[in-house]
């Protein structure tokens, strides 16, 4: 131990008197490790730490699907009351439902984000309230479930964390009491939730096979996934069996809690980790080659201490010691480059990191990073050590140094690691070339609509107040004529189903005249209620047929706009204008005591819906005025600057009536941003990593090959005194960093192309052996490479040979 | 105390061999001051070398005591080294970021001597050679003179039986020189074995046995 101390003592004596090494060492090192701290800390509290919910990976998803398991739909309520009497799979489970719920009194009227879930949802969860109690199976039935259970957000920012448990608050205009605060960490399914309420199933209101219920799960103990799935599909079977019109082709998957939550960011995360360890390796590489390029400096120690009586044990701890020093010396102002790194990647883009505040240096990531410096120190201390202490004493003790350090063995091993270098660079580079490829394609994609200079506000009406659907209906023609009075406004309109705004709504229809077989499923299609100017408002062109007028109300005659996915399906090479179809919703039997037959009267543009990578759906678009919903998105078109009509757009609700908020007001343009955030993060941080790997790579190239000339000098002044001319020398410098570079870019060619199939789920539009991309990163690392060698050239090709000869 | 028999080396030139060493037989009595002399490539550093154990690519016959160097694993050889060994170079070999008291402690340290004793054999040498004064400054603070007065001191800090040295003044004018050879006389005296490789008649009149080589040859003692 006492040994080990004096020799970490000499290591950093010896970084203290060769500032400049050290300087660039640590620099390198910390920047490769800091990279690798900041996205370790990301790993680490997204993928890594465990939920905070006791045994959650017991807690799974529930999702529709076909018959073999595929699919990943709502469930409806009957099946959820199948599956939960008739498996013994589930300890517990239960349905739930986002909604939104209007918080009124002692303030602003504010929209909750809000759970509606059966009562064992906080069973399912397995997290006890911090104060009170979950609400019951008794609660969970219509008329008894005033009761809500408050976030702990809520709780302290909305009553300053005062005694409020068995207190009434307002919610939709009704008294709901709080019966519970969840813990602050309790983020139960999805981030953002502020309430939580019973669902209060009415069985006998639903048919079967109206979904829109998502189910959560927990298995019972010592239950494998593959068992649960079986005996749910079984279920599904026997379900079947029993009503073959209603429940054909049903089936249901199971989804671990984890992967459901966690499956979209695992692999680029996993992926951008890797590129990471590729920096780190560079880093590596470049500080492994500074160290063998002090081996004339070196090399004269080294022996004298073998001739003093070190073993090669003694001389390997010794310059381990001093590398082990270089790498915690990283690690240290890599944790702060991390710590900075952190802030930088939860400030770009929140939107892409469900829960940013998780992401921090916590003493997890500090022990990685303190155990990786170790690693990085002694990866990259090895070689050189075990090469530098293969000494020959007798050399040493005639003082023959040039010999060591220019010797064939390291000149190979120096030429290695420049092609490792190379070969990792090209790595790096091919991957973040095919992912801004892929974004410069996302980037490309026209949604279908013009997203400038629109905001979007949500307006959720509650149905204790606004119980007539008329009533509803007017309130939204209100707000409308009020904000279409604005200055600034150029059009505004309404809408139940915005594109990415985090949901869609799909209805199932029958083209009149065209009865449906009772073997297959009737026409399906993305459904919209709009009001007039809708389109206009949206930038959605019209192909065919008019848009709904203020005219399209409750007496007229039902009418339908469609978009051109749904008449090429339906209709192809027709004219569907003036055609019929029935949508039949039971809201619709509701309002109209029948299904209407809706005349096709339009035909507008495609649009992407929910994210731009999706193929186009089948659309339909029915009025409004026709189709009253408690629940609209108000969308304004400005003329300019959008996000200051959102103030007014609040004013205009509230004068309408002052109890009720809006939600989620926002431009749409950051809504179409927000849905590709993750590919633009990952693109942009794998851009910035193969940035940093190719200055690494430079720096390296650079330094062997200015090595290089240092040794050679004589040789080049014998050269140039026999007759070679300037540029012959330059050739000769060069072509050898480019001999290096061509293997190592060939190397990395074979490596890109082994590894592409990581990144084919994440690549859109672009193929992940994309030749463009793999030729050209080729041709921009060589170029770069050629830069890096030209310096050192450029030195050789100026040695004087008198003076070269005379050092000699 | 060491004997060697038609030891020689070699280097391979294609097919033909460079011979640096031919047929070198000789022994070395406990408590000898010996002076290597020659011209310039005639083999002395390689016979010092060999006898140092630094050079293990030779061949012939060498006996350091009861041990059979020619047949000893490098890692025994080493041990063999460390124990009975110590060695004086021309330019002194200071490691240059060591005080003086560190570069005396290095042969100790790594002959696993515990931290109290070493402390005590070093301030114990630094006494004896009078260099108390000395004992935290660097190398380059140092003239040659003393620098070589510690490589000395460095080279008789861990007791071996015999010192080996490659041209010890060559790099110190002529008083220094003569300090050095007197210390080197004196730790003959006290019963240190001496093997010197010298150019100079003077520094070989301090020893009590001079051997020749010439190309390679030992041709006369």
């Amino acid at each position: 131990m006492e040994n080990v101390l004096r020799d970490l003592r000499y290591g950093c004596r010896m970084l203290w008197k060769n500032p400049g090494y050290t300087l660039i060492a640590v620099l390198t090192l910390a920047l490769g490790i800091g990279a690798n701290a900041a996205v370790f800390s990301v790993v680490n509290a997204l993928l890594l730490r465990p939920m905070p919910y006791p045994n959650f990976e017991r807690i799974a998803y529930v999702w529709g699907s076909d018959a073999g398991g595929k699919g990943h739909f709502s469930v409806s309520p009957h099946n959820f009351v199948d599956l939960r009497t008739r498996n013994q799979s589930f300890e517990s489970s239960a349905a739930f439902q986002y909604a939104s719920a209007a918080l009124t009194g002692g303030g602003n009227p504010e929209s909750l984000s809000c759970i509606n879930a059966s009562a064992d949802f906080g069973k399912v969860s397995g997290v006890q309230p911090l104060r009170g109690r979950w609400f019951t199976a008794e609660e969970d039935v219509p008329g008894k479930n005033r009761v809500v259970v408050l976030s702990y957000g809520l709780w302290q920012r909305r009553f300053a964390g005062k005694e409020i448990v068995g207190q009434d608050i307002q919610l939709n205009g009704e008294a709901h009491t709080v019966i519970g605060i969840m813990p602050q960490t309790f983020n139960f399914p999805t981030n953002g939730i502020e309430a939580w309420k019973p669902l209060a199933l009415d069985l006998s209101k639903y048919q079967r096979g109206t979904s829109f219920l998502q189910l959560m799960v927990r298995l019972k103990p010592g239950l494998s996934y593959e068992q649960a799935q079986a005996e749910i599909l079984s279920v599904a079977q026997q379900i079947t069996r029993e009503f073959p019109q209603q429940e054909r082709d049903l089936g249901f998957s199971l989804v671990s809690f984890r992967e459901e939550r966690l499956g979209d960011v695992e692999r680029p995360l996993w992926i951008l980790f890797g590129a990471v360890v590729l920096v780190l390796l560079i880093a590596c590489v470049n500080v492994a080659s500074l160290l063998l390029g002090r081996a004339t400096v070196r090399w004269k120690e080294i022996s004298v201490r073998a001739a003093l009586g070190a073993s090669r044990w003694n001389l390997i701890r010794l310059m381990l010691s001093e590398s082990l020093m270089l790498g915690l010396l990283g690690g240290i102002f890599g944790l702060l480059l991390a710590s900075f790194g952190v802030e930088w990647l939860t400030k770009i883009n929140p939107d892409t990191i469900s829960n940013p505040k998780d992401i921090s240096i916590d003493r997890i990531v500090v022990g990685f990073t303190m155990l990786m410096s170790v690693i990085t120190g002694i990866v990259f201390g090895a070689l050189p050590a075990w090469q530098l202490t293969k000494t020959n004493l007798s050399q040493a003790m005639r003082e023959s140094t040039r010999s060591a350090s220019g010797s064939a063995k390291l000149t190979l091993i120096r030429n290695g690691l420049v092609v490792l270098e190379i070969a990792a660079s090209l790595v790096l580079l091919v991957t973040a070339g095919l992912l801004l490829k892929s974004f410069w394609k996302l980037l490309e994609v026209n949604p279908g609509f013009r997203a400038e200079n629109v905001v979007k506000a949500d307006v959720s009406l509650p149905r204790a107040k606004y119980k007539d659907e008329w009533q509803q209906a007017d309130f939204f023609r209100r707000a409308l004529e009020s904000v279409r009075a604005m200055p600034g406004v150029e059009g505004a309109a309404v809408t139940t189903n915005l594109p990415f705004n985090n949901g869609r709504g799909a209805t199932s229809f029958n083209i009149d005249g065209r009865p449906t077989s009772p073997d297959s499923d009737p026409p399906n299609a993305d459904n919209h209620e709009i009001s007039s100017d809708y389109f206009k408002t949206m930038g959605i062109p019209i192909r065919a047929g008019r848009d709904f007028t203020d005219a399209d109300v409750r007496t007229s005659p039902g009418v339908v706009i469609i978009n051109e996915k749904l008449a090429q399906l339906y209709w192809p090479g027709e004219n569907p204008i003036g055609r019929h179809l029935t949508i039949g919703s039971p809201q619709e039997e509701k309002l109209y005591g029948k299904p209407v037959s809706r005349e096709i009267v339009g035909i507008i543009g495609n649009i992407k819906l929910l994210e731009l990578t999706a193929e186009f759906n089948p659309e339909v678009y029915v009025p409004a005025a026709q189709m009253p919903s408690s629940g609209m998105t108000l969308v304004v078109r400005g003329a300019s600057k959008p996000e200051n009509l959102t103030n007014a757009i609040r004013q205009v609700v509230a004068s309408i009536d002052p109890d009720q908020p809006i939600r989620r007001a926002l431009a749409l343009e950051t809504m179409v941003a927000r849905s590709i955030a993750p590919q633009r993060l990952i693109a942009m941080l794998l851009l910035v990593f193969a940035g940093l790997a190719i200055v690494l790579a430079v720096v390296g190239i650079y330094g062997v090959m200015n090595y290089v000339v240092t040794q050679r000098t004589q040789e080049i002044g014998i050269r140039l005194a026999l007759g070679a001319q300037r540029a012959d020398v330059l050739r000769m410098v060069i072509g050898q960093g480019m001999r290096l570079a061509g293997i190592g870019i060939g190397i990395g060619l074979i490596a890109s192309f082994a590894l592409s199939r990581l990144l084919t789920k994440l690549l859109f539009e672009v193929s992940s052996t994309d030749a463009v991309a793999y030729a050209g990163v080729s041709v921009l690392l060589a170029a770069v490479v050629l830069l890096a060698c030209l310096i050192p050239a450029r030195r050789a090709s100026k040695v004087d040979p008198m003076i070269a000869l005379r050092c000699e | 105390m060491i004997r060697l028999e038609n030891v020689e080396k070699y280097y391979p030139q294609g097919l033909q061999k460079y011979y640096v060493l031919r047929r070198v037989s000789l022994e070395i009595k406990e408590g000898e001051f010996i002076s290597i002399m020659g011209p310039s490539g005639a083999g002395k550093s390689t016979l010092l070398h060999i006898l140092g154990m630094h050079d293990a690519g030779w061949e012939g016959e060498f006996y350091f005591g009861e041990h059979a160097i020619h047949k000893m694993k490098p890692k025994d050889r080493a041990d063999v080294r460390n124990r009975n060994i110590g060695f004086v170079f021309q330019s002194y070999h200071l490691l240059d970021h060591l005080t003086v008291y560190e570069n005396l402690e290095i042969p100790l340290s790594y002959r696993d001597i515990k931290k109290a004793e070493r402390e005590a054999i070093v301030a114990d040498v630094l006494d004896k050679f009078n260099i108390v004064g000395k004992k935290d400054l660097y190398p380059n603070q140092l003239s040659g003179g003393q620098q070589q007065l510690v490589g000395v001191a460095r080279a008789v800090i861990a007791s071996p039986r015999i010192i080996l040295a490659d041209e010890p003044t060559g790099n110190l004018h002529s008083s220094q020189g003569k300090e050095i050879m007197e210390l080197f006389k004196r730790l003959n005296n006290e019963g240190t074995t001496i093997v010197q490789v010298t150019h100079s008649e003077v520094n070989a009149t301090y020893g009590n046995r001079v051997i020749n080589l010439a190309d390679g040859w030992l041709v006369k003692e």
